[in-house]
């Protein structure tokens, strides 16, 4: 049964029928336990739109959302917080840690808002963050350690509770490249020997490489799919391979468009 | 960590976002428990008070708790909006609205009960000082002792508990109902360029401009009624935020178009593009200035004006009064004698005589003046006698025209609330019983130049024409004819005290400095009213440091990448020195325009003579060397905050 399912989603931005916007326009897709799927799309084809409803933190206009048999567009308040903290992680471009938490207490936030008990807390953060190879930087503050620490600490608080899905947007985007690397190993090895389900929106093909299946969006909707079957580079070779074809397609559909 | 460490942690390491917050706030509380000290001292409450000053302390504590509430919840929703990417971020992670209220409430407790622990601390150490001070404002004969009574703690905590708590709970419902929304997933608000109406700007202009013709041209009229001065006030205010999101803007989009160079240009720009944002807490510090330095200068003024005012309302040291049927028992030879022997020392004696009468404008009751006939010479006599005895007032005491026959001038003594009546007016003169003549009253003017206190003859004059004096004289019955006797002296303290008792009061009049116990009453509400403005000073600072706090994030980003295409720190420096000098310096140009205007009303109000000038000049010199000491701080401590060449902070 997949974690997440989406069912025909349609976002319409804007009220009045003349300068409204579709950015979302019937999207489709599942995604099973313990998969690292990644959401590729040039700027402005409704990525960030996308994940912001699968986050529940943007309604959809239409369509139904399925994750971990919890219907979503039905929660609101409380319940849809309590759904957020339990079921989802997340992981930001620009990091988001608090800059007053040092990197430990960052990682404790989601723990620290369900109340879990004080030493359950510290032994989960201290597990994960050996993990994330953060033991060292444990007690240090955002702003003193590197941008890739940084992120590192922000994925080791995205699943120190363990949720159903990691959502993640453009996560590698303020990283140099060798930091870029870094962290996208420790996405697959999260995925392959601890089977954490991760959702990752990216617009560069070596990070979408990473992952075990590509979905192409376009303009709101699913283009097409690309499920990998072999090594890394051969999967980074085929998609590159479709992004031009998707280029070459832009321009046959809408060639006025600079 | 728990969930109330979590609290804790996130306020203690946020001091800096909190200490203007606490200052402000642990300021209001140490100048309300000040006040109640000093309102519930035993001594105070007992005893050997001036009646007034408990009550001007209370009401100046009520100011202060009022003019709290509105700093507390301004500055606390100041506070949140800049944590708005905190509180997205604990959304989006799960935090449920009632926790997010939870947890401003437990942050509110915190920081206010340092404010208040704070404010009573030091509140506690300054009132040995403060009562000194007020006690000798008040020339008491002996110190106000020291107490801390249990009322004044008791009123100052409930106060403050009260405000604290009402406020923490807005702020929790307020923060309950907000969205994640602006914590989308790296979506980042574009900023629009401005577009400034000149509509608008027009309209900014025009209500400041109408607001100041209301002020000046129709001062008294205006002001009659309440609603007069809250339409001036509210016209102002909005003309002020015109000002700035319309006005300048659009001044500064001209501009844009003018500079050459990059570092201009990138000034100019940021300044347009922030200045919306801006705008309300510039028109809040224009609005506070101008009510501080309106206030401070307006009591200061009117204090020096009181002082001022001992030689305008008893221009001689002492003045007799005589006619035929109130004769005196002592010459006046024998008054300088006395004044000489002790000490006081005669530098000048003159004589007058004068004609009581009556003046009739138009028919019926109302416009009958009494009035007392003096000739333009013997007026001229005593106003050069003025002029050389008190230099310092020299400058109200004009030397009057010569007078047509016909003609007459007519004197007002009690300026405050005598109306202009005369201009080139028709009368009929009378004096003694029915010699009733014809006069044209040329014109009203406000001085006093007869001591004031005798009711023997009237207080108002008719100055005539030494031609039609001599005339009325002979005509005049001889009980209405009187004979004045002034001195003035050197050593006016010197003049001795039995002098006074030797007349009948209605004839004789010594001056006598100014009620001390009166200055003492108003000095006591110039200082409390210094404390407000000392609160109102800190709400100034507090707004633009908040606007700082604000930015620097932005700034940060900017600047860092800026440096990396090669901008100088003495290029960034420029742009700053400019950006702060606006933010400084324009609200105080227009609070100081706002403050002169309600002086120059105020002046006409109080219809008082005197020189209002100096000392609220002072106060807006005071002011602008605040606003200079602030802005110097602001602009060194600022750069190194923006970590512009630190690495690690390059997003
Ligand atoms: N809040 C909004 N209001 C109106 N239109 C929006 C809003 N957010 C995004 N859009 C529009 O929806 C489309 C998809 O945007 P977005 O999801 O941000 O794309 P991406 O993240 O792939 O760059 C764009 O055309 C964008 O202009
Ligand atoms: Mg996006």
């Amino acid at each position: 049964m997949p974690i997440l399912t989406a069912n025909r989603l349609v976002k319409v931005y804007g009220g009045e029928p003349g300068a409204q916007v579709r950015a979302l326009d019937g999207v489709d897709f599942a995604i099973e336990p313990g998969e690292f799927v990644a959401i590729m799309g040039p700027s402005g084809s409704g990525k960030t739109t996308l994940l912001n409803i699968l986050a529940g933190l943007d309604k959809p206009t239409g369509g139904q959302l399925v994750v971990d048999g919890q219907s979503v567009e039905t929660l609101s308040g409380d319940a849809l917080a309590l759904f957020r903290r339990r079921k989802l992680g997340f992981v930001f471009q620009d990091f988001n840690l608090l800059d007053t938490l040092t990197l430990a207490e960052n990682v404790a936030l989601p723990l620290t808002l369900d109340k879990y008990p004080a030493r359950e807390v510290h032994k989960r953060v201290e597990d994960v963050m050996a993990r994330l190879g953060l033991q060292e930087s444990q007690r240090r503050y955002p702003y003193e350690v590197s941008g890739g620490q940084q992120q590192r600490a922000a994925v080791a608080r995205a699943i120190v509770h363990q949720p159903a899905i990691v959502l993640a947007d453009e996560p590698t985007g303020n990283l140099d490249s060798a930091s870029a690397r870094t962290l996208l190993e420790t996405f697959s090895s999260l995925h392959e020997s601890h089977g954490t389900t991760l959702l990752m929106v990216t617009h560069d093909a070596l990070a979408a490489s990473y992952s075990d299946r590509v979905f192409f969006i376009q303009d709101g909707k699913v283009y097409s799919r690309l499920d990998r079957d072999g090594p890394r580079e051969s999967f980074f070779q085929e998609i590159l391979h479709t992004l031009s074809v998707l280029e070459v397609k832009c321009h046959d559909i809408r060639p006025t468009r600079p | 960590m728990t969930f109330g460490q979590l609290v804790r942690k996130n306020v203690v390491r946020q001091k800096r976002l909190y200490i203007g917050y606490i200052a402000s706030s642990s300021v209001s509380v140490m100048i309300l428990f000040m006040f109640m000290n000093f309102v519930y001292n035993p001594a105070v409450v007992g005893g050997y008070m001036p009646a007034g000053a408990r009550m001007v302390m209370l009401v100046s504590g009520w100011l202060v708790a009022l003019f709290s509430v509105f700093f507390i919840f301004y500055f606390h929703t100041a506070m949140l909006r800049l944590r708005g990417q905190e509180f997205g971020l604990l959304q989006v992670l799960g935090m449920t609205p009632k926790q997010m209220g939870r947890m401003v409430i437990r942050e509110s407790a915190m920081i206010d009960g340092v404010a208040l622990g704070l404010g009573l601390l030091f509140g506690l150490l300054f009132t040995k000082l403060f009562l000194l001070a007020v006690g000798d404002l008040l020339v008491l004969p002996m110190e106000i002792p020291f107490a801390v009574p249990a009322k004044s703690w008791l009123v100052t905590c409930i106060v403050f508990i009260l405000i604290f708590a009402l406020e923490g709970a807005l702020m929790a419902f307020r923060i309950r109902r907000r969205g994640p929304k602006h914590l989308l997933f790296s979506s980042r608000s574009r900023q629009k360029p401005p577009h400034p109406s000149l509509l608008l700007a027009g309209l900014g202009v025009v209500c400041v401009a109408v607001g100041y013709y209301l002020a000046i041209a129709q001062s008294v009229r205006t002001l009659e009624t309440l609603i007069g001065l809250v339409v001036i006030i509210a016209l102002v205010v909005i003309g002020t935020y015109l000002i700035y999101t319309q006005v300048l803007v659009w001044v500064l989009m001209r501009l844009r178009g003018r500079v050459r160079t990059g570092v201009a240009l990138l000034t100019v720009s940021r300044l347009a593009y922030r200045m919306k944002d801006h705008a309300r807490a510039l028109t809040v510090i224009a609005t506070l200035s101008a009510v501080v330095m309106t206030g401070a200068g307006t009591m200061l003024g009117f204090l020096s004006v009181l002082k001022q005012g001992d030689v305008v309302r008893q221009p001689f040291a002492v003045m007799t009064w005589t006619n035929v049927n109130h004769p005196l028992s002592h010459t006046s030879a024998d008054l300088a004698h006395q004044l000489n022997a002790s000490g006081a020392k005669v530098t000048q004696e003159l004589d007058a005589t004068a004609l009581a009468g009556t003046l009739q404008k138009g028919t019926g009751q109302r416009g009958v003046y009494p009035v007392s006939v003096v000739s333009r010479s013997t007026f001229q006599r005593f106003v050069t006698a003025i002029q050389s005895a008190h230099k310092q007032v020299a400058y109200m005491y004009p030397d009057v025209p010569k007078l047509a026959v016909g003609h007459a001038l007519y004197v007002a003594s009690f300026p405050v609330t005598v109306p202009n009546e005369f201009h080139d007016t028709q009368a009929k003169l009378t004096v003694g019983r029915d010699n009733a003549a014809s006069v044209v009253v040329d014109r009203q003017i406000s001085e006093r130049t007869f001591n004031f206190g005798t009711t023997a003859i009237s207080d108002n004059l008719l100055v005539v024409s030494d031609a039609d004096f001599r005339h009325l004289k002979a005509i005049a019955p001889p009980a209405s004819i009187w004979t004045a006797h002034a001195f003035t002296v050197a050593n006016p303290t010197k003049v001795p005290a039995t002098m006074k008792q030797q007349f009948p009061s209605s004839q004789v009049n010594v001056a006598e400095p100014t009620d001390q116990s009166l200055v003492g009453l108003f000095s006591t509400m110039i200082f409390s009213g210094m404390f407000i403005s000392l609160m109102m000073l800190l709400a100034c600072g507090n707004t633009l440091y908040f606007r700082l706090l604000n930015n620097r994030a932005e700034d940060g980003i900017q600047f860092r990448a800026l440096r990396r295409i090669g901008i100088t720190h003495r290029e960034l420096g420029r742009v700053l020195t400019v950006e702060f000098s606006v933010m400084f310096f324009f609200p105080f140009v227009l609070a100081a325009m706002h403050a002169i205007v309600a002086m120059i009303d105020f002046r006409h109000v109080l219809a008082l003579p005197g020189r209002l000038w100096p000392v609220s000049l002072a106060v807006l010199l005071a002011y602008l060397a605040f606003m200079v000491i602030y802005f110097i701080a602001a602009r060194i401590t600022y750069p190194r905050q923006l970590h512009i060449d630190d690495p690690r902070r390059a997003r």
